[in-house]
């Protein structure tokens, strides 16, 4: 896990809070001093000017005597060198006539020359007769000498430099700036510390934050405080927690679903692997869990004695506590049975042993027969499971019941006195079925109609006579159609015990028998006839495109009947009929068997398929002559292929496509 | 219905000719395209199947796969097989030949392969 997502520039925030305070702070005091200078400016120009009216007015007053007398100079000249030399600010100080002649002045040679004011003086404001006027460097009071009877006498000039109120006022601006620095360094400082202080909680939760990334849930992050930052500890904390638990959870959900897998997995290898075949009977079975781990359970067995035998149990609930029910009804049915008399015995004694063991409200229905092969007599019992169905060779179906309470129910007594034994001989062609509620109470996506017991001796009869294997297939397609896309809600299990019919020289294998399949073809199939040429195969596609069966398969699946097809046919166009104008062949697909069977019938020559080995791809020599596998093609695309060459209907190929994986482990394994 | 074959020719550079074949590979189809092919071998050309379009193949169709990959390889030329259609695809993994025969998934794949030998 990456430490942190963020790798751009970080803006520290106590920089930005420190930063904003001087910015905010510079701001404020240059205006607070902007307008104390100009409110200083003013109370100074307003005292300057009094005073200077004040000296004009007093000088005015001097003057006028001065002029009376007859050498004024004598009197001013020295009263305006003193006021020069006294104050150098008075830049002006002159006193003149009535017609402008200097009179007094600090220096003494301009005295007797005309007044020639600046130039650049305006006048500015009057009062009390002085008016005064200002130029950029003077503020200038200029005062009439009037005498008593009214008569003008002259006047005053005087004239303060403007820089000496500026260097008052940049005295004040300096005392200004020297403060603004001391606020500026106290309030940095003050704000860096502060923010500082304040931020501290963000490193321990970005550290906090950072080992929750990577995974330490256990990770708590402990700041205390009222501020903002102790609510969000307070969050993260919460968040770690909840993950941690969260976490656990998912890891006990995992550990639990692997061992329910482990549990499937053993009760998986506890039913039996293969069919039994023996004397031309066969005990099969088939099992479909609701979830990972089924309540039921079957076994098929031989006794030490010779005969055969075979159960099937459904344990009062399914799941895990089901499953762990049927590992013990296995376990106790292999430990017994070749100890007991008969299945009533068995059923007893398992009962015995089993009942101190059952929960309260836990109970077992248990089927069981043995099969004498010799005699072909089967001996069953049943603890409360439902009656068996028995196909027999002409298509009647009988129900075969048994009395006997389920395992578990009679605790103090026991259900043996419940329990009594039946025989029936099974004749040739003969097949039992029996199943458990799974199977017949199993209800339809569309009506919620449940499958039923007819249904499931219908489907038996009709597949009875292709044997176990399909048997057992077409059931388990046939129930699984029905439920449609609604949950399966119980556990489903089938066993089967049949007789091989006296025609089936070959087991129970319905491929065996060419003109029987072809019966069945010519009676209830989808037929296709085509003339024997090469390029009349073409419409095998659309006749293919038509099938519900073809319909129903992936691409693959279709691809291996097309090509299988294609090659069988082509075989009989270029190597049965050589060419020979004129002739035809056919082609039916049949439902029944599986998913269904196709049947090839042609009169061309005959060939075999036995003698043929399949060719070896990796051989050069097969390779250089290119042709020649088409037979090994269709070994591999079809799941079962029979041929009978020279029957009395001429060649009949018969051959067919399994549903699925299931199908073909099992015909392997049979 | 695709009952009649299409071979299209397209030489590139480099000693290298593309057959595009559509329609059914089936025992007459696959002796036209063998003549093609042979006629490329001739040349001393290598060559690129695109057989995108090919909607059926028969054991005689596959068999020339493994033909033309074998005489090609003998003249020292090779020859890829590209874009599978569904149905090559299938057959050629029903008969575990994908370790036999030169495919690629595309044209361009088949040039570089061929461009690399």
């Amino acid at each position: 896990m990456s430490p942190s997502p963020f790798t751009g520039r970080v803006w520290p925030v106590r920089w930005l809070v420190t930063l904003s305070t001087l910015a905010l702070t510079v701001v404020v005091v240059a205006s607070v001093g902007a307008i104390a200078e100009r409110n200083t400016r003013r109370a100074l120009t307003d005292e300057l000017t009094a005073r200077l009216r004040e000296q004009a007015s007093h000088l005015a007053y001097v003057g006028r005597s001065a002029l009376l007398a007859p050498y004024p100079e004598l009197t001013l000249h020295p009263i305006l060198r003193t006021i020069r030399e006294r104050q150098p600010e008075w830049a002006l100080a002159v006193v003149t006539d009535r017609d402008g002649v200097i009179h007094g002045d600090a220096d003494a040679r301009r005295l007797g020359q005309r007044f020639v004011p600046p130039s650049d003086l305006t006048p500015w404001s009057d009062a009390n007769g002085i008016s005064i006027a200002e130029s950029p460097r003077l503020l200038v009071a200029i005062a009439p000498i009037v005498l008593a009877n009214g008569a003008r006498a002259g006047t005053v000039y005087l004239g303060l430099e403007r820089g000496y109120f500026d260097a008052a006022v940049n005295a004040t601006r300096r005392s200004l700036v020297l403060a603004l620095a001391l606020f500026l360094a106290v309030g940095a400082a003050g704000s860096f510390l502060l923010t500082s202080r304040l931020l501290r909680p963000i490193g321990p939760l970005r550290e906090g934050l950072e080992r929750i990334g990577r995974g330490d849930l256990t990770t708590r992050v402990a700041i205390a405080g009222r501020s903002e930052f102790g609510r969000l500890a307070a969050a993260v904390n919460a968040m770690a927690a909840d993950l941690e638990t969260a976490q656990k959870d998912a890891i006990e959900k995992d550990r639990l679903a692997h061992e329910m897998q482990l549990a499937r997995r053993i009760q998986q290898s506890l039913l039996p692997a293969t069919q039994i075949r023996e004397a031309g009977f066969v005990l099969a079975g088939w099992q479909r869990p609701a979830t990972e781990v089924s309540g039921d359970i079957f076994d098929t067995f031989r006794l030490e004695d010779g005969r055969l035998g075979v159960a099937i149990a459904d344990v009062a609930g399914k799941g895990l506590p089901g499953c762990l029910v049927t590992t013990m009804v296995a376990a106790l049915l292999a430990a017994l049975r070749d100890r007991c008399d008969g299945p009533a015995d068995l059923l007893a004694t398992m009962d015995e042993r089993l009942s101190p063991k059952l929960e309260r409200g836990t109970f077992v229905t248990l089927f069981v027969a043995f099969l004498d092969p010799r005699t072909g007599v089967l001996t069953y019992a049943s603890a409360g499971h439902h009656p068996a169905l028995l196909v027999r060779a002409g298509g009647e179906v009988l129900k075969l019941s048994a009395p006997g309470k389920p395992l578990g129910t009679d605790r103090r007594q026991g259900v043996r006195a419940t329990l009594a034994e039946r025989s029936i001989p099974l004749e040739p062609g003969d097949v039992l079925v029996q199943t458990t509620d799974g199977v017949h109470e199993c209800e339809s996506e569309k009506s919620g109609e449940p499958f039923g017991f007819d249904r499931v001796s219908a489907g038996a009869a009709s597949w009875a006579l292709a044997g176990p294997t399909v048997l057992l297939d077409g059931m388990a397609r046939a129930i699984e159609q029905w439920r449609g896309a609604a949950a399966q809600l119980d556990d489903e299990t089938i066993v089967v015990v049949a007789r091989e019919g006296e025609h089936a020289d070959n087991g129970c294998d319905p491929f065996a028998v060419p003109l029987e399949r072809l019966a069945e073809a010519e009676a209830r199939g989808v037929r296709l006839r085509l003339p024997a040429t090469l390029e009349a195969l073409v419409r095998i596609d659309d006749w293919l495109a038509r099938l519900p069966d073809f319909r129903e398969r992936d691409e693959g699946g279709r691809e291996r009947v097309r090509v299988a097809l294609y090659e069988l046919c082509a075989n009989i166009v270029e190597h049965g009929y050589a060419g020979t104008a004129g002739q035809t062949l056919s082609v039916w697909w049949t439902p029944g068997i599986g998913t269904g069977f196709y049947v090839i019938l042609d009169q061309g020559k005959a060939f075999s398929v036995d003698n043929r080995e399949d060719p070896d791809l990796g051989d050069p020599g097969v390779r250089r002559r290119g042709r020649g596998f088409g037979l090994a093609l269709v070994r591999r695309a079809a799941s079962r292929l029979a041929v009978h060459p020279g029957t009395a209907r001429g060649n009949v190929t018969l051959l067919s496509f399994g549903p699925s994986e299931r199908t073909e482990v099992t015909e392997k394994a049979a | 219905m695709s009952d009649t074959i299409r071979i299209s020719t397209e030489d590139r550079p480099g000693r290298i000719t593309i057959l595009r074949v559509e329609g059914r590979l089936d025992a007459r189809a696959a002796d036209l395209l063998e003549q093609r092919a042979k006629d490329v071998a001739a040349e001393g050309r290598n060559l690129i199947v695109n057989m995108k379009g090919v909607t059926f193949i028969g054991s005689s169709g596959v068999g020339l796969m493994l033909t033309l990959t074998e005489e090609f390889r003998e003249q020292a030329g090779s020859v890829r097989f590209v874009e599978l259609s569904p149905p090559v695809r299938a057959v050629v993994e029903l008969l575990q030949m994908m370790d036999l025969i030169g495919v690629d998934a595309s044209e361009d794949a088949g040039l570089k392969m061929l461009e690399a030998a």
